[in-house]
């Protein structure tokens, strides 16, 4: 099984930091917040690889980190420091070995058209809401140099009929769309570019249960038909349960433990995620 | 008592720096350069940046025809053309052939230009991807990074919502297959005339203060789709009443008292011309 | 030798309330070959689940030994075995039947079937279908049921979906927990049929019974394990 992205010392510390800031914060001290210097530590000294084909879940609660790990690798936010790097991807192959972080902005841009896409748990942090549901998909391809109209119609529809949106809709904006239905733009939208991988940020928390169900499902046959390689960040343990193979749970920006995923739900070793298993209703 | 004004009003270091301006423009087709707009005698808004340009390159033995939406005649075109002719002096002239300078408002002329001549463009808005960005800031990352795609989105949009591209005076083009330009807001008419031309296309805003320029032999493509192509303005079966002329860009006119629609070329001075070989046709002369 | 487990010992540590150590299993050796069938015997909460489960990596062994011997990759001490290398292990060379299935929601019992082949072994999504079809009915599945989704099943029709899953793709190893529990006599046979299948194709079991006939029909050693003194 190949590596895709390796993750390392992944750091980002808000304000002005100081030497202590990572010795005073995290799990044992209870904190984000340095009291030296008042800095937030959001994540720090996170590492880990994404293996091809496999759905990597990040579990953890608010504060934890998790969707600053998201940020950071989707190149919202510059890391305070760490690396990151891909192998292997295809249409990337020019930026295999090397730290994305230190490529310029063009670069990243390619990157998150092409090869890394995101998924929000707010649809509309990924849509343009000034925007048909069409054009948002659309906008994907033309970045990349599309031209043809009829060809690019045909894409999109294709693509939003595989996430299940109904497509007499498909010239709506996505104010006058349910919430699961702007998910599905959103992730129509993703994979517009066939990326090799994909974020997922809570992407069905706050969606009514039988919509998050479908969402779901659509994720994990879109991960089998794709063959994607994905992060899932929830706080919810069943669902990373259904769709992860590994997880990475996280506490006040720290990695507290990694491993297979019924490993961490049957055997967890660290206290947090034995509160965490323990804790679920 | 006679105010000593320097040749064409601005001073020379003025003129320089704009023509600093002017060659950085020509250096890099269809990017927006900023410079100091002076101040002048006609108010910001009414073609500052043209005459800015104008007055930065005109010499002594120039001509000079100064057109408003194609007409020599109008308010504006006459208080610019004489105020650039009492700064200089130089001959003046209505005849698109004879002009080495032509500053014009909203159009292109209908005959084609020469090497030898320079078409100057008074700008009211330099930036095309204001249309889809708000941000100064933002257009400007935009044109460094050539990440036009909220462009593309906008007429995509179009045809997805009305079925063509709606866009009429300010079409959008690309320059040198590198910036998005904006051409002024002439017809899409004009717009094919940027195109390889012979001659130098200079661009000034005043108010906003941008010189852009195409230099001879650019290309300057509108934007389309592979199956959506740019289209000028369909006058099939229209002709100016006055020289009957098909192959120009017509101006509707509504008549007085009897409320017809007439049609009239834009280029008062072409269809003048036009009228005059038909008179002489007339008299047995042949054109 | 296929499997060999050294002093296995998992006890484990209750951080979160009060604090304890609950000691499960103690000193567990054993050796299993190719195309046998050990069975695991002892008073319900010895440990034999955990003995499985340490196997699977479900567990974390906190003491001892588990060398497998891969296909992939030789010998493999599975407790200290990296992540990745245990997901592909599970994917392609140990199977495991729970005591409890695991529903996956929305997924007809035969695409459940199905899918290990399609997914892991390449093998056509018609095909895979066939074969699950065919492996169903076997089992008696009724055809009706096969299209269904398995969490409006009966237990004993959950457990042979759940046998299924684990054996249509021939794994080197399988690891079965109470397989036969929730099933009637006509399907344990049936189900005892299949796993002899397997043993004459060479694939090593390990496996927990609560009917002693059963254990017997199948079993070529048995191990006793005695609750953790």
């Amino acid at each position: 099984m190949r590596v895709v992205l390796r993750v390392s010392n992944l750091t980002k510390i808000h304000g002005r930091g100081c030497p202590e800031c990572l010795s005073l914060t995290g799990p044992e001290h209870e904190t984000n917040l340095c009291k030296r210097c008042g800095s937030v530590v959001a994540c720090a000294n996170v590492s880990f690889e994404l293996y091809e084909g496999e759905i990597l879940g990040i579990l953890g609660e608010s504060g934890s980190g998790k969707s600053t790990v998201i940020k950071l690798l989707n190149f919202e936010m510059e890391p305070t420091f760490g690396e990151a790097y891909l192998y292997n991807v295809r249409g990337a192959e020019w930026a295999n070995g090397k730290n994305l972080f230190s490529l310029n902005s063009y670069q990243k841009r390619m990157l998150k058209n092409k090869v890394i896409s995101v998924v929000y748990q707010n649809p509309l942090l990924g849509l343009n809401a000034n925007v048909s549901a069409a054009g948002n998909v659309a906008e994907r391809l033309l970045v990349s140099g599309w031209r043809n109209y009829s060809l690019i119609n045909a894409r999109v529809e294709s693509l939003l009929e595989k996430m299940e949106f109904p497509i007499q809709r498909m010239k709506d904006l996505p104010k006058s769309l349910s919430g699961g239905m702007q998910q599905r733009v959103q992730i129509a939208k993703a994979l517009a570019n066939e990326p090799s991988i994909l974020l997922l940020d809570e992407p069905t928390t706050g969606l009514d249960l039988s919509v998050q169900a479908r969402v779901l499902d659509l994720i994990r046959k879109l991960h089998r038909e794709l063959n994607l390689s994905m992060i899932f960040v929830s706080h919810d343990l069943r669902v990373i349960n259904l769709l992860a193979d590994r997880v990475i749970v996280m506490k006040l920006g720290r990695i507290v433990e990694m491993g297979l995923t019924d490993q961490i739900l049957n055997d967890p070793q660290h206290e947090y995620t034995q509160l965490l298993v323990s804790s679920q209703l | 008592m006679k105010l000593n004004y320097n040749f064409a009003f601005l001073d020379e270091t003025t003129k320089r720096e704009i023509r600093r301006t002017i060659l950085k423009a020509i250096a890099i087709p269809g990017y927006q350069v900023p410079f100091a707009s002076r101040e002048l005698p006609i108010a910001k808004g009414w073609g500052t940046g043209g005459l800015q340009i104008t007055l930065s390159i005109i010499g002594p033995d120039d001509v000079l025809k100064v057109i408003d939406q194609g007409c020599d005649y109008s308010v504006n075109a006459v208080n610019i053309r004489k105020f650039i002719k009492a700064m200089t002096g130089v001959e003046t002239t209505t005849d698109t052939t004879k002009a080495t300078i032509i500053q014009t408002r909203h159009r292109i002329p209908e005959e084609p230009l020469r090497q030898d001549q320079i078409l100057v463009l008074q700008v009211p808005y330099p930036e095309p991807l204001r249309l889809v960005e708000p941000s100064e800031e933002e257009t400007r990352r935009m044109h460094a990074e050539m990440d036009y795609g909220k462009m593309y989105l906008y007429l995509y949009e179009d045809i997805l919502r009305y079925g063509e591209i709606t866009i009429g005076a300010r079409y959008p083009v690309l320059v040198n297959k590198r910036y998005i330009m904006d051409p002024t807001p002439i017809p899409r008419w004009d717009v094919p005339k940027l195109n390889m031309a012979d001659n130098l296309f200079l661009f000034g805003a005043g108010r906003e203060k941008k010189i852009y320029a195409v230099p001879p032999y650019t290309t300057v493509e509108p934007l389309e789709f592979e199956d959506f192509k740019f289209r000028v303005e369909d006058f099939s079966g229209k002709a100016c009443y006055k020289c009957g002329a098909t192959d120009t860009f017509l101006d509707e006119i509504v008549e007085d008292g009897t409320g017809r629609r007439l049609y009239a070329c834009s280029d008062t001075s072409y269809c003048e011309k036009r009228m005059e070989a038909i008179r002489h046709a007339g008299s047995s002369k042949s054109f | 030798m296929l499997l060999r487990v050294e002093n296995l010992s998992k006890k484990f540590e209750i951080k979160v309330g009060q604090k304890k150590l609950i000691e499960s299993i103690n000193g567990i050796s054993f050796e299993l070959e190719k195309g046998e069938f050990l069975a695991l015997c002892g008073p319900s909460g010895a440990g034999k689940s955990s003995i499985l489960k340490c196997i699977y990596r479900t567990y974390i062994p906190t003491k001892g030994h588990i060398l497998y011997n891969s296909y992939e990759y030789g010998l493999v001490p599975i407790q200290k075995a990296p992540d990745w290398q245990m997901i592909r292990l599970r994917r392609k060379e140990i199977g495991y039947v729970s005591q409890f299935f695991s529903v996956i929601p929305r997924v007809s019992a035969m695409d459940i079937v199905a899918e290990p082949l399609v997914r892991y072994f390449g093998v056509d999504e018609k095909e895979a279908r066939e074969r699950a079809r065919w492996l169903l009915r076997r089992l008696g599945i009724p055809s009706n049921l096969l299209d269904a989704y398995p969490s409006t099943f009966s237990g004993g029709e959950q457990q042979r979906v759940n046998i299924a899953r684990a054996i249509i793709w021939k794994p080197r190893l399988l690891l079965l927990d109470e397989p036969t529990a929730s099933l009637d006599e006509k399907s344990a046979r049936i189900v005892l049929e299949l796993l002899k299948e397997l043993k004459e194709e060479e694939v090593g079991m390990i496996g927990i019974f609560h009917n002693e006939a059963h254990l017997k029909a199948i079993a070529d050693k048995v191990l006793e394990v005695k609750k953790y003194e």
